[in-house]
């Protein structure tokens, strides 16, 4: 009897609550769903220069290699305080004394050469006197504006570094 | 007190308050009588309309994705829905559909109402790396890949709900039936960083070789747009959505 009682109590308990439960509401409502993705292809760059010298002139050409990417080009050279570098060419000079090459240079293609000419040279200079003109050269892949179009080459990006991972110092 | 105390574990005492309990629950079901006047007209035809909602995600001016309700009184009611596949016929100049790193490519995203009636949609994007099983990839940023996505008032980010890979993106404007959105998203590319992690080497003729640590690297992105009825559509969005907006006059702005 005592236990009736107590479920006979939890059960009006239970009743009156729910009594004072109101209506719930469903709406209309849907969802669809899409889903893709894709890689990202990165072909090395790799480029190899070649120099010749011939009539106070020094020759630079650089080669794009086979199955890389597209690049900008860019060279600059270095020589003593005594002499003085004429550059000329399909090149443009830019920031930094660098000359750019005015054309992407696709895989497999070269520049034409940028040619260095030695100036100031002395009329005394005695044969064999020895003078060092160094050069140095850039390649970076071609770089698109928001349009997907290739950047101009004297307007390409040249402040990217790259990180080629950690180097350790020598004693 | 002897006598209360007894009088409530009566037996009596339990049993009349069942009865009212349950009387209680019987009456809270029954709404007020009202006596009217009654007028029955002549015998007449009538269609009754069936109400259905339907959304579509569009890629580059095509359905891709849709799950639109189709209430027949005849064959009976059904969900028509297709899961769809993003990415697919992006125009790259690379072997399989590859993207080339600092290039955007045309990817157009829009929403359409599919169904019967008016409604409000909003679309959530999640962009993440993967490896080639499929797994995600912590070591890229989802940021790298840009996802271009257009805010012009028409459609507004809810910040409150961003994670480095969710977007969640709210349509301001009522969608009539049949009519599509403005565009969300416009075009993707991937962010150009990822092509300065690399491997570099030198040859004695000079030759300098350059390979990209992310080569090959798989991104995946997510598109799912949702809809709700546009009549009560500040409780729907809250029920269904569990978004708290403000809904007047057609147009959406988030929070209350």
């Amino acid at each position: 009897m005592k236990r009736f009682n107590i479920m006979m109590a939890v059960l009006a308990v239970c009743m009156t609550v729910t009594a004072g439960v109101g209506l719930t509401s469903s709406y209309f409502t849907t969802y669809a769903e899409a889903k893709g993705g894709t890689s990202v292809v990165m072909k090395p760059t790799s480029t190899t220069p070649d120099e010749s010298f011939s009539d106070w002139k020094k020759h630079v050409v650089i080669t794009n290699n086979s199955d890389a990417a597209p690049v900008y080009i860019r060279v600059k050279a270095f020589t003593g305080d005594a002499y003085e570098l004429n550059y000329s060419g399909n090149w443009t000079p830019a920031a930094d004394g660098y000359y750019v090459y005015n054309s992407i240079v696709e895989a497999g293609q070269a520049t034409e050469a940028l040619d260095i000419t030695i100036g100031n040279i002395p009329d005394d200079a005695a044969a064999g006197t020895e003078f060092n003109v160094s050069v140095i050269y850039e390649a970076t892949p071609v770089q698109y504006d928001e349009n997907g179009n290739a950047v101009e080459p004297v307007n390409a990006d040249w402040s990217v570094k790259l990180d080629t991972g950690t180097a350790e110092g020598g004693e | 007190m002897k006598k209360l105390k007894k009088l409530l574990v009566s037996p009596k005492f339990t049993t009349g308050a069942f009865i009212v309990a349950a009387a209680l629950l019987l009456f809270s079901g029954v709404g007020g009588a009202r006596a009217a006047l009654q007028y029955r007209s002549e015998t007449y035809s009538s269609q009754l309309k069936m109400y259905n909602i339907g959304v579509t995600l569009m890629e580059n001016d095509t359905e891709v994705a849709w799950r639109n309700y189709n209430a027949d009184s005849v064959l009976g009611d059904e969900w028509k829905q297709q899961t769809g596949v993003l990415l697919e016929n992006l125009k790259t100049e690379n072997e399989n559909n590859a993207m080339t790193p600092g290039k955007p490519y045309e990817e157009k995203l829009c929403v359409k109402n599919t169904g019967s009636i008016n409604q409000y949609v909003r679309a959530s994007v999640y962009t993440y790396w993967t490896d080639e099983n499929g797994t995600k990839r912590t070591d890229l940023s989802p940021s790298l890949i840009r996802l271009h996505l257009i805010e012009d008032g028409s459609w507004i980010e809810d910040t409150t709900a961003k994670t480095p890979e969710r977007t969640v993106l709210y349509y301001t404007k009522l969608l009539d039936a049949g009519q599509q959105t403005s565009l969300f998203a416009d075009s993707i590319a991937i962010d150009g960083t990822i092509a300065t992690k690399v491997n570099q080497t030198t040859a004695d003729d000079g030759t300098i070789t350059t390979e990209y640590v992310y080569n090959g690297a798989n991104f995946v992105v997510e598109v799912t747009v949702d809809a709700v009825q546009e009549h009560n559509a500040q409780a729907a969005i809250w029920s269904a959505w569990g978004k708290k907006v403000t809904v007047s006059n057609g147009t959406v702005t988030l929070g209350e």
